[in-house]
């Protein structure tokens, strides 16, 4: 008696510690001054919030699972659901932070978003709760730049070059990230900085491959404080690849018209083969028969 | 004895002329009646047309507008696959701790029973340090594929993006491919599959596989409805713990499921030591693994 | 006794080499080689490759060279060849020899710059050159057209094309690879002594008690002579010093009692450290008898800009800005501030590139402004400026330089200077030429046995051919200068052709030729004897305007090197002892040597090729009145002079500059040849198909005769005489003046020179005629209301400030670069990289990196990286222990393989004098490939 009761006291000690240290799971995450107090750029608009839904639901979902249905996935440390108060208390810049280093199980985004990208998702994890307001950065006296880029691709040194202007002046430490848009994805070519002269140059390897004409998609975002510019365009930097089918060319796998020639040749002359010898057969029985019946 | 000879052969050719005859009248009949017949059946709709006019039209004349619902093009278009393609995917061993929601996303997706399985997470031994370790198994989408030169009917087939379909429209049931595959990546649905009154009405997409028919084979399709939109496959994007990779080996670039973080293909298995499942048999497999190795700190 | 081939050529080549080291060789031995050699032929040649200009001895039999051992008889090497020399036998049967003319076709047969090469007859490739020609001479005129001219050309070649050229098509777009090799220094010798190359010779090594190497890698670069120095060295351990200057350490230094590692750029301020170590110091060095008679002070502009076009062309790619906008203006730095004060500059000042155009000028100055603008130059400035290796201390550097300006004052003491590349090819090369005169003037060592400054040169005949013969942009031969009216008239006097014809405006320089085809201004360009796709600096933009845009390149070579392989139309040619020829060295000897075998494959001598097209141009073609751009009024119509003379308008080039009557007195065969071959004049027995269809049986008088004794009369009575043909096939070379049959050791020296003697104004004369009238100035500006100085006799002690290179590392590109040369290749590689000995012994390029600079960037010996510069990226492997052992921050690269194109990353800054490229210095990164 007293055994089973002293079990059932070392069990429910240790499901209390595990509960405890589970709610403590999320607060235990400490973020820096300066990031805890980053804000957003971005009024949280529907766009952003349509945006990081997306975003959300691609990439989220299967720890986080929907908002507000506390259907995510058992994990030590439980993931928690981000229209819980254990998000919605902490501030923007914290939840920016935390998506994009990452801790632990929770992967860093750093390099699949771009800081605009991550600003959708807080946006839309903010959307499911109806108190939240959004603190904003003071703007007075602040003019927002308007940034415009031209791409183009130095081939001496296989780098791509981006000129930042803002109204015809070339403008200088505007940060610059470039990707090439894959299928799935995009693949971060890199990071840089516009010198004084305000151009960045970033390296491209000569060994991705192109289109037929060697085109890659790219993609360039410019970013500094509060001015935006994002640029797509298609560039010829690298050799043309022709791009095989993983069909071409006759195997034992093809299909019939694309069946080996050998095969085919050999496979009718067998069928007929073996019918011909059938018929031949068949007929010189009926001769025989035949030549039965006469001398009968 | 000639005029027997005679009157036989004139008698078969006799018949020879009716046979033909009959054949003749009896195709176009036939073929009448395959043509898209001009005949009302009676019943009549209300229907808006582009210009906002209300007009009433015959039922029988009312041609599917939604494409999806047409299963020849579904047929043309699953077999034709996606042109400048080749899809990979590179499973990182190292990050499967067997939460199985790959498989979860799998299931429900193709309709699947439970002991149905197109992706399959194995423990597997490792005896030398006496270990193990989770290894998520789909089909390889092998480049040489046994099961496609094995099957009578031209129902599994490689298409020129890389992806091994099955055609469930012309598969008989004979089951050479689940023979053939070393892997064992295919299954037969031996029964009616799971909620099959639900999905009877939804017209068959090969690159879904759904409905499952029973007596046929099935077998992972690298979602390859998913692939068309851009989007990665089921277990790839259900994967909380970063495992698989996915991508198009032509433009060298996989994407992780998990983080969504696209890196180079050959640099992920260069530096990696990736490797492919039983290569000695030659099926060049399109499924990558990277070693179950510790991770560093 | 037979011997076995490997046997007796080991005891051959046993017996040469031990004569010329003077061990005695056992009788039996001697025997056996003589044995072997049976049916030999030997005859005298010269060295194909390098300045130093060794003598050997080629063996033929059965029309193939068999053997080449170093000339005995030989003064410059007295029988002794380093391993290129060895392998002169081997240069000419390489296994991919260009044998047939290709032309880049299409399906059909027509040209198409884009299609594949495949082999045309000469006829058709004459025809193709026509065509192309006239093509581009219609729509440009005579500036349309250029030729890649070169210091490895006989000197026959050279005036052959020169004449062509200038006599007929009316052109100066010639311009050798000599400008990337010896310009900087003819513009050195032209403004400080009047007329161009060394005062002293090869006999110097031996006499002299000092050998100061600034930037020259003689043991590698000039092994013959530096194994003549090693000699001086070793016999006079304690008495003769040696000191190697250099931006690296090489196997020079391996000799060397001090070794000084500088900056790149400061040899600038350590010239004008020993100078103000002369004038501060010791003043009591200074050789003011010398001085007063026969010296004055000089100095120019300083704010040249560096050579490069400016930042608003078209072409320049971004990056390539961040470099070129300093060739408007500059902002100064820290050191400039200092160097430049006398000008009234300081830190941080913007110089604006205002005297781009006037590089050229100077004036005469006072002595005591020459003092006051040597005044920064202290010990501490130079030291803090010029320290190259980081790991040295300040201290030990300082008292290097201190011994060695000891060196150079000590009373007595025989001192010479000698230099090459790293001098030349500098974004201040005049400049810095000129410093080691103002040393070796001020000092009174010049012009003396064993005392001197010496301008090595780099190829075979630089000197002989290209400087003396003249085959320039802006010269003339022997001297003469196109912009000068009386020189031309000269000139067209000797060629016998009309008044008016010669074009009085300079043509392109070599860099210009390059910068003209991308700018669509040549749209025809030869390639002889040189490969400027791979030597010049920023290789991908002229790659690209020879492949992409609308122009006829025609390369002439032996081999395909890289510029045959851009080219559209490629010609196979003779080379070095397939054809008579003769070559110039770097102490004025000039050489001759006969054909001594039958050319490879259809391969035709280059003066054969001239010749040829000669026939294709009527006089009415080329002579009638014709626009140049930027010369008003364009070129005369100089028809009616030529019926004067005699000619017809339908006469041919070929008539009037090669087969005329006096060309025809030279008759083939001709005694001297003593029975040896010659292809242009006699044919030969391949009866090669020519350029009009026909099998070519030669000429039938002796071309090279003629042309040797028509340009001869260039030099006679001005201090250029070179002696008459036959002589020098009898003796090893003489050096000129050659007057009364006898050479001249010593220019400028009444004892030793005959024109020196003749102006009878003392010991010394430096009695070079041009730029001897100059103006006066104060040190910043010239004073035009001045009357102009008569400098009759005298030469120059030019003043010049250090100034910083145009591009330095920075953050982003964070070494130096150097290109330069190893042992075993020769410039870019297309004859000793199909030795296989000389391939195996070097396969290829290596980036030479300090191996802490390595190991900071996880780089181990042997791996491969990317070196990228602003222009371009290479890749290499790299080495850490090599022959070269550079300085932290700096990396060392040879340009003698193709693999490792090392010119798409050098700048094409050049000095803006001499127009030469500075190869040596640009900034670079390294990252792991």
């Amino acid at each position: 008696m007293k055994n089973i009761k002293q079990y059932r006291l070392i069990i429910l000690f240790c499901l209390c510690f595990l509960a405890v240290a589970n709610v403590n799971a999320q607060s235990d995450w400490p973020v820096p001054a300066k990031e805890n107090e980053n804000m957003s750029p971005f009024l949280f608009d529907d766009d952003m919030v349509l945006e990081g839904r997306i975003s959300y639901e691609n990439s989220c979902t299967s720890c986080h699972g929907t908002p507000g249905q506390d259907d995510f996935t058992p994990m030590a440390p439980p993931p928690g659901d981000p229209a819980s108060d254990q998000f919605q208390l902490q501030t923007d810049g914290a939840l920016f932070h935390k998506i994009k280093m990452g801790r632990g199980s929770m992967p860093k985004f750093e390099d699949a978003f771009a800081d605009d990208e991550l600003w959708n998702i807080v946006a839309y994890i903010r959307s499911f709760n109806k108190d939240y307001k959004q603190p904003l950065p003071n703007m007075e006296g602040v003019e927002i730049p308007e940034y415009s880029m031209k791409l183009s691709f130095d081939d001496n040194i296989d780098k791509l070059v981006v000129k930042v202007f803002a109204k015809n002046q070339p403008q200088p430490e505007v940060s610059i990230a470039a990707y090439v848009m894959g299928t799935f994805g995009k693949y971060l070519l890199g990071k840089s900085q516009t010198n004084e002269l305000g151009i960045a140059y970033i390296d491209v390897d000569p060994t991705m491959p192109g289109d037929e004409e060697g085109k890659l998609s790219v993609m360039v975002k410019a970013s500094k404080g509060f001015g935006r510019a994002k640029m797509n365009e298609e560039m010829v930097m690298v050799e043309p690849t022709i791009r095989k089918s993983a069909i071409e060319g006759r195997h034992i796998w093809s299909t019939d018209k694309m069946a080996p020639v050998w095969l085919k040749v050999s496979f009718f002359i067998t069928v007929f083969g073996v019918w011909f010898v059938l018929l031949f057969i068949v007929i010189g029985l009926r001769n025989i028969n035949k030549a039965n019946k006469e001398e009968a | 004895m000639a005029n027997k000879n005679d009157k036989s052969r004139r008698k078969f050719l006799q018949k020879l002329g009716v046979a033909g005859a009959s054949a003749v009248a009896g195709s176009a009949l036939l073929l009448q009646g395959c043509s898209d017949s001009n005949k009302s059946s009676g019943n009549k709709v209300k229907v808006l047309t582009a210009d906002n006019k209300l007009v009433e039209v015959d039922v029988a004349h009312l041609k599917p507008g939604d494409k999806i619902q047409d299963l020849s093009y579904l047929q043309e278009r699953g077999r034709e696959g996606i042109p400048g393609k080749k899809f990979v995917m590179v499973v990182d061993l190292a990050k499967c701790k067997n939460a199985r929601k790959c498989m979860k996303a799998c299931q429900s997706a193709h309709q699947l029973k439970p002991e149905m399985h197109h992706l399959n997470v194995l423990e597997m031994e490792d005896p030398v340090r006496d270990t193990s370790y989770w290894m998520p198994k789909t089909c390889q989408h092998c480049d040489n594929p046994p099961c496609v030169s094995v099957c009578p009917v031209d129902a599994t087939f490689k298409r020129q993006d890389g992806i091994v379909l099955i055609d469930n429209e012309r598969c008989i049931g004979c089951r050479f491919c689940v023979a053939a595959c070393p892997y064992s990546a295919r299954t037969f649905n031996w029964t009616e599959p799971k909620n099959s009154e639900e999905f009877a009405e939804v017209t068959y997409d090969m690159e879904l596989n759904v409905p499952q028919k029973k007596g046929t084979v099935t077998k992972c399709a690298f979602s390859a409805d998913r692939v068309r939109e851009g989007k990665l496959p089921y277990c790839v994007s259900a994967c909380p713990n970063g495992v698989y990779y996915f991508g198009d080996q032509n433009e060298d670039l996989v994407t992780n499921g998990t983080t969504k973080k696209t890196v180079r293909l050959s640099a992920l298995l260069d530096n990696n030591a990736a490797y492919t499942l039983m290569p000695e048999l030659g099926t060049k497999p399109s499924v990558y693994y990277l070693p179950p190795r510790e991770s560093k700190g | 006794m037979k011997l076995a081939r490997r046997d007796f050529l080991k005891s051959s080549a046993a017996i040469a080499a031990a004569t010329a080291v003077g061990v005695a060789i056992p009788e039996t031995l001697k025997a056996e080689a003589r044995e072997a050699e049976k049916g030999w032929s030997w005859d005298k040649a010269v060295c194909r490759f390098c300045g130093t200009g060794c003598g050997i001895m080629i063996a033929t039999k059965d029309d193939k060279i068999l053997a080449v051992k170093g000339d005995p008889l030989a003064p410059v090497n007295r029988g002794l060849n380093c391993i290129k020399g060895y392998f002169n036998a081997k240069i000419m049967y390489g296994a991919d020899r260009l044998k047939k003319p290709l032309l880049r076709m299409n399906e059909n047969g027509e040209f198409d710059k884009n299609g594949k090469f495949k082999t045309i007859s000469w006829e058709r490739a004459f025809d193709e050159m026509e065509k192309h020609m006239k093509s581009a001479m219609k729509e440009l005129g005579p500036t349309g057209i250029g030729i890649f001219s070169s210091g490895q050309y006989t000197i026959m070649e050279g005036y052959a094309a020169s004449k062509l050229m200038k006599a007929g098509f009316r052109s100066h777009n010639i311009d050798p690879n000599a400008r990337h090799c010896m310009a900087s220094a003819v513009v050195a010798f032209i403004q400080a002594f009047g007329i161009d190359e060394p005062a002293g010779n090869y006999d110097d090594m031996e006499i002299t008690d000092t050998v100061v190497t600034w930037g020259a890698n003689m043991a590698e670069m000039h092994p013959i002579l530096w194994s003549r120095i090693t000699e001086n060295k070793l016999s006079h351990p304690k008495r003769t010093k040696i000191v190697n200057l250099s931006t690296y350490t090489n196997r020079t230094s391996d000799l060397a009692d001090i070794e000084i590692i500088f900056k790149p750029n400061t040899d600038l301020a350590i010239w004008n450290y020993i100078a103000h170590e002369i004038v501060y110091n010791q003043p009591q060095a200074i050789d003011w008898d010398f001085v007063k008679k026969y010296t004055v002070f000089a100095t120019g502009f300083t704010d040249i800009g560096y050579g490069m076009r400016t930042p608003d062309h078209p072409k320049f790619s971004d990056k390539e800005r961040e470099t070129v906008r300093h060739e408007v203006a500059k902002k100064l730095s820290a050191d400039e501030g200092k160097s430049l004060a006398y000008l009234g500059y300081k830190e941080g000042d913007t110089m604006e590139m205002n005297h781009r155009n006037k590089a050229m000028n100077h004036w005469i100055i006072q002595y005591e402004e020459f003092k006051k603008a040597l005044k920064p130059y202290t010990l501490d400035y130079v030291a803090n400026v010029s320290k190259g290796d980081s790991e040295e201390s300040i201290e030990d550097f300082k008292k290097k330089l201190k011994a060695l300006a000891d060196l150079y004052i000590e009373k007595g003491r025989k001192v010479c200077s000698y230099w090459t590349m790293g001098f030349n090819q500098h974004t201040r090369g005049s400049w810095v030429n000129e410093q080691a005169y103002m040393v070796h003037l001020l000092l009174g060592k010049q012009s003396k046995p064993g005392d001197g400054a010496f301008s090595l040169t780099g190829q075979p005949s630089a000197c002989g051919t290209a400087r003396e013969v003249g085959t320039f942009s802006h010269r003339l031969p022997s001297d003469m200068l196109v912009k000068v009216p009386k020189h031309r008239e000269i000139s067209e006097k000797l060629w016998k052709i009309p008044k008016g014809t010669i074009n009085p405006k300079p043509g392109s320089h070599l860099m210009k030729i390059h910068r003209d085809i991308e700018d669509g201004k040549i749209k025809f360009a030869w390639i002889n004897v040189c490969n400027p796709y791979q030597n010049t600096a920023n290789a991908n933009h002229w790659i690209k305007a020879a492949r992409q845009m609308d122009n006829f390149i025609v390369c002439s070579d032996g081999y395909p090197g890289i510029s045959a392989k851009v080219s559209d139309l490629i010609l196979p040619s003779a080379m070095i002892y397939e054809k008579w020829g003769a070559y110039g060295n770097a102490e004025r000897r000039t050489q001759h040597w006969k054909q001594q075998v039958t050319p490879v494959g259809d391969a035709m001598p280059d003066v054969w090729q001239f010749v040829e097209l000669a026939k294709r141009f009527k006089l009415s073609e080329v002579w009638g009145a014709q626009k140049v751009p930027g010369l008003k009024d364009g070129l005369p119509d100089v028809l009616e002079g030529a019926k004067a003379m005699g000619y017809s308008p339908d006469d041919t080039l070929y008539d009037v500059l090669f087969a005329n009557e006096d060309a025809k007195k030279y008759a083939w065969p001709d005694p001297i040849a003593e029975g040896k071959m010659n292809t242009e004049s006699g044919g030969d027995k391949r009866k090669v198909v020519g350029s009009d269809g026909k099998p070519f049986e030669g000429y039938g008088f002796f071309m090279h005769k003629y042309i040797w004794e028509e340009y001869r009369k260039f030099g006679i009575g001005n201090g250029h005489d070179l002696a008459d043909f036959d002589t020098y096939h009898k003796c090893r070379g003489l050096k000129w003046p050659v007057v009364d049959g006898k050479e001249t050791l010593w220019r400028f020296n009444s004892e030793y020179d005959v024109y020196a003697k003749k102006a009878n104004v003392g010991p010394f004369a430096f009695y070079g005629k041009a730029l001897k009238k100059m103006p006066q100035g104060s040190i910043s500006k010239p004073d035009m209301s001045k009357p102009k100085v008569d400098l009759k006799n005298k030469a120059k002690i030019f003043f010049r400030p250090y100034m910083e290179a145009p591009e330095i590392p920075n953050k982003e590109y964070p070494y130096w670069m150097c290109t330069g040369r190893v042992l075993e290749h020769w410039h870019s590689g297309t004859m000793t990289m199909r030795v296989p000995e000389l391939y195996r012994a070097v396969p290829e390029a290596l980036c030479y990196i300090h191996p802490k600079d390595a190991s900071e960037q996880g780089l181990v010996e042997g791996d491969l990286v990317w070196v990228e510069s602003r222009r371009g990226r290479v890749k290499a492997h790299i080495e850490t222990r090599g022959r070269n052992r550079v300085p932290r921050g700096l990396i060392y690269v040879p340009w003698f393989d193709e693999k490792v194109f090392i010119n798409k990353l050098c700048l094409d800054a050049t000095c803006p004098m001499s127009k030469e490229t500075d190869f040596k210095k640009c900034a670079v990164k390294i990252t792991k490939a």
